[in-house]
């Protein structure tokens, strides 16, 4: 951390040195400054896009986001999102029903791993709205951005400092209060610009007790308390370059996991980056040139459990550094070509100690993650065409060379039990190409097809985890290093329509997959964890099926009314035909946003079909149907100099007792709960 | 002979003539460097003692002298052992040589397990053995190492210990009500993942009578006691020779392991012995 302080330092003292020796070129600087293109031109400090496979924002979204208070909120707001839980914190996305293993998260075209062989830390986790500029979500095989996946990306744009001459000064605060979990959030958010820099800093607290559910009952260990931080340096070299730092970093402590067997002690992400942007170089147009490095390091604790089989030790860590070059090559109206080469290594390594009851036993130990090293490089091409006046055409590709291997010795001793290895590099290519052609029936009406395939690399866990107890089926899972890649041809089509402010869209997919991975029960091996069920080794299997939709429309009654439905459906079958685990019921949504005055009220109701689907292989139960109400309420007050506004409103108003179908354990959701919230804006 | 290769050459089976001559050569030639060697060592260096162990015990009796080695303290179980024969000045011996281990205890007297690796004819006055205490020292009684070499009898009076984990596991038969003596010889340093495992086995049918026993097979079953679980893909020690028996063992984890055995004779157990491990 250091180094990088200094290098604040020195970046801020060069501003103001320059402001001192150049008093004449400054004026004349300010107003060249307006007119760069990549200005970040939201003035509003609370200005969020949130973009979903169509890529564009509908109004709604805007009022829909000033009511959502952290970034899991804000992802399960994407069509097509659902969020798993394993306690109050750190929800896991699902894109239409996939994993984390299936899909890639990034930050600011980042690669970065979560630390937790038990996946309580997805990268959502430290993450925060306040930073968060954009989120770009993309499903299935089709748009691959930073890496290749089977099951989609989530790429979250961090905020940026603005230039802004006539407000050089700007900064937001914003507290609020959640009763369900008696949770306090705090966060701030500065910008200052002078001159050829830009400033911003930010930070969150947040600090929530036990929840209670719709049982009236108190979840024991569903507590957490973290802090987030960010800043960034932005320095224009010239009128056509510029130079970012950025920082982010986001502990997290005491926080409960009732649906796991552990908690975690403390939960530790640094994300460093320096970024060059220009205008064009060359035949490049808007080059930009990013070197960053990241870490997580992930502790996890049971000793504030009442009773647990056996004490243990599980801390993780991951590293990754990389970089890439992103520019785009042609753009005419007709056409356009962007392309992306980048590449990262990541290293990644989980131990478990457990400590016997019995103290006369020694404390035994494995190494869950022995040393596991990635690297990847990867270029990637995207194409768009016009070529006939109502048809439009977009090409995509990926080729990815990626090399895996394990470091340590112990873990070579561990692995040679099966007779595997994972010392010489397994050296992979994945291949990406997706194919989507638009009509434009008129300009408001169009569809799409699209044609993607894609394959991924088995997750770390997948490839070389060793005993890592899975609450969700219970049992123990042993990663193959010798594990294929998984691919999905991926077919999807949409329509949309739009009319004035009203709009409607629906998306068809079909997902098939071939050596899809999954765990597979091995009767030979014995169970290591007490309490496991047995032993199931990560396997490619011959294939998996997926079809599903989504359904979204907003109907504008007048300026002041509309209502947002919305309908999200997956279906997912094995290669046996049985259904796949952690499947989203039929989903439906149903909203209505009316003004009065400077208010916004935003009723909300959201029904949930019976799961009845499950996978036996998984130990599923079925999930009874439920359905949700709540209510909400935006006040926004725009003064000539600052704005302020206040949420509140009930979550769950019928106090309903439910869990979703995917989530980890038999842990009830939060109860009725209010809250409020309000921020300024200066 | 000369001639014999000559004439081959005139048949038609050239190639593996040509073949058969390289195999005569190299023959030769090997046969040459193995005098050179060998008449080098005669003529110009000292017989030598060499080894890594450390010295045990040494003792001088009847003009000889003769120390031990071994890579720890006696213990209950299965000792490799080295041994230095000189005479009074100091001279490496070779001869033959015999050992007797004996336990003298109050009202009787008892040998133990004993093999001779490479026989018993030594040179260059080093001699290898390997005796399975079955006791140790004490109150009880105390052992005596009588060496016979050519004639010449060297006593020796050592001290075996009890290991903190024992190492050496007696069972009655539940067959034959004999008593079965299983010595666990590898892993002697265990490590996570997978390990040879050696155990040899002795049958005590009189005292001083502990022949090896060659017709049992074995079942293995490492488990992890405070967890109550085991480990995959063992393979369950077969018969190699004098009474020895290799497989191999995993250990997914450190800690404490525990090794169960299974002995049987064909279908009919003779019993389940077990061993600690801590690493």
């Amino acid at each position: 951390m250091k180094p990088i302080s200094f290098l604040f330092l020195f970046v801020g003292l060069v501003g103001f040195a320059s402001a001192q020796t150049e008093k004449q070129a400054y004026e004349a600087w300010l107003d060249s400054i307006k007119n760069e293109q990549y200005i970040a031109m939201d003035l509003m400090l609370d200005e969020l896009v949130l973009s979903s496979l169509n890529k564009d924002q509908s109004k709604y979204q805007q009022y829909r986001k000033y009511n959502m208070r952290n970034t899991d909120d804000f992802v399960n707001n994407l069509l097509g999102v659902h969020m798993m839980r394993r306690g109050n914190f750190a929800n896991e996305p699902l894109l239409r029903g996939l994993a984390s293993d299936r899909y890639i998260i990034s930050v600011d075209g980042m690669r970065i791993f979560g630390a937790c062989t038990d996946k309580m830390d997805p990268v959502s986790s430290y993450i925060e709205p306040v930073n968060l500029q954009g989120l770009d979500v993309s499903f299935g095989s089709a748009g691959n951005t930073s890496g290749l996946s089977t099951g989609g990306a989530v790429d979250f744009q961090l905020k940026r400092p603005v230039y802004n001459s006539d407000k050089p000064f700007m900064a937001s605060l914003s507290s609020g209060f959640s009763s369900v979990s008696r949770g306090f959030d705090q966060s701030f958010d500065l910008n200052f610009s002078k001159n050829k820099v830009a400033y911003r800093f930010s930070g969150v607290h947040r600090k929530a007790a036990n929840y209670i559910n719709g049982e009236g009952l108190k979840v024991d260990y569903s507590q957490y308390e973290k802090f987030n931080y960010a800043a960034s340096i932005h320095y224009r070299l010239s009128s056509t370059s510029k130079l970012a730092i950025d920082f982010l970093g986001d502990d997290a402590w005491d926080v409960g996991y009732p649906a796991l067997p552990m908690d975690v002690g403390s939960a530790k992400a640094r994300l460093f980056a320096v970024t060059y942007y220009m205008n064009s170089f060359r035949i490049f147009m808007d080059p930009e040139f990013k070197v960053y490095h990241n870490y997580i390091n992930h502790m996890m604790d049971d000793t504030k459990r009442d009773s647990v089989a056996m004490h243990m030790d599980m801390p993780g860590f991951t590293e990754t550094t990389g970089t890439y070059f992103k520019a785009q090559l042609i753009e005419s109206e007709k056409q356009k070509l962007n392309f992306r080469i980048d590449g990262f290594r990541s290293f990644a390594r989980a131990e478990m100690t457990m400590y016997p009851n019995d103290e006369t036993f020694r404390e035994m130990f494995m190494l869950t993650w022995p040393d596991i090293h990635r690297l990847a490089a990867g270029v990637q091409m995207d194409y768009d065409l016009s070529f006939l006046p109502k048809w439009e055409l977009n090409v995509g590709m990926r080729s990815e060379f990626t090399q895996s291997y394990i470091s340590s010795q112990f873990g070579e001793q561990q692995l040679s039990i099966f007779n595997k290895s994972g010392e010489t590099p397994l050296n992979k290519w994945l291949n990406n190409l997706s194919v989507k052609t638009t009509r434009r029936h008129r300009t408001d009406v169009s569809t799409t097809w699209s044609v993607a395939f894609s394959e991924r690399l088995p997750s770390i866990s997948e490839q070389f985890g060793f005993y890592l107890f899975n609450v969700h089926d219970g049992y123990d899972y042993l990663g193959d290093p010798d594990l294929k890649t998984e691919r999905n041809l991926h077919l999807e089509t949409s329509h949309k329509r739009t009319n004035g402010s009203s709009s409607f869209t629906v998306n068809l997919f079909g997902y098939f997959f071939s050596n899809y991975i999954m765990g597979i029960y091995d009767a030979g091996l014995s169970a290591m964890t007490i309490g496991s069920k047995g032993v199931k080794w990560y396997r490619n299997t011959p294939s998996a099926t997926m079809f599903g939709g989504e359904v979204a429309s907003t109907k504008e009654f007048s300026e002041l009314s509309s209502l947002i439905t919305e309908v999200n459906v997956v279906y997912g079958a094995d290669f046996e035909g049985e259904p796949l685990p952690q499947m989203p019921p039929l989903k439906m949504k149903l909203s209505w946003l009316q003004k009065i005055g400077d208010w916004t009220i935003y009723p909300e109701v959201e029904w949930n079909a019976t799961q009845k689907r499950i996978s036996e292989k998984f130990q599923e139960l079925s999930t009874d149907s439920y359905m949700l109400a709540n209510l909400k309420l935006t006040k926004v007050w725009k003064g000539t100099k600052q704005k302020s506004s206040m949420n509140m409103g009930i979550e769950n108003i019928f106090d309903e007792a439910y869990r979703e179908h995917f989530d980890v354990g038999q842990v009830l959701r939060p109860g009725r709960s209010f809250y409020l919230q309000w921020k300024i804006i200066l | 002979m000369g001639e014999k290769i000559s004439q081959s050459f005139h048949s038609c089976d050239g190639y593996n003539n040509i073949k058969n001559l390289m195999k005569l050569l190299s023959i030769v030639l090997l046969g040459l460097t193995i005098l050179t060697m060998s008449s080098c060592n005669n003529d110009e260096v000292e017989p030598i003692f060499k080894t890594d162990l450390s010295e045990i015990i040494s003792v001088t009796e009847n003009d000889l002298t003769i120390t031990l080695y071994a890579a720890e303290d006696f213990f209950v179980g299965y000792n490799s052992i080295t041994a230095k024969i000189e005479d009074a000045s100091g001279n490496l011996l070779s001869g033959n040589v015999s050992v007797a281990p004996i336990m003298n205890m109050e009202m009787m007297t008892h040998a133990c397990p004993l093999e001779y690796p490479n026989g018993q004819n030594f040179t260059n006055g080093s001699f290898e053995f390997n005796s399975v205490f079955v006791m140790p020292s004490g109150e009880m009684g105390s052992w005596t190492l009588t060496f016979d070499v050519d004639g010449m009898a060297v006593k020796m009076p050592i001290t075996v210990v009890q290991p903190e984990f024992s190492k050496l596991k007696s069972f009655v038969s539940e067959m034959n009500d004999a008593s079965y003596f299983v010595a666990f010889i590898e892993p002697s340093a265990p490590e996570v993942g997978q390990n040879d495992i050696e155990l040899a086995i002795y049958k005590k049918e009189s005292m001083m009578s502990w022949p090896a026993v060659e017709n049992l097979s074995l079942e293995i079953e490492p488990w992890m006691v405070s967890m109550d679980h085991g480990s995959p893909n063992n393979e369950a020690p077969v018969h190699v020779d004098n009474g020895h028996y290799t497989g191999k063992v995993n250990f997914t984890m450190t800690g404490d392991w525990q090794i169960r055995i299974t002995v049987m004779e064909g279908r009919s157990k003779h019993g389940e012995p077990y061993f600690d491990l801590v690493f």
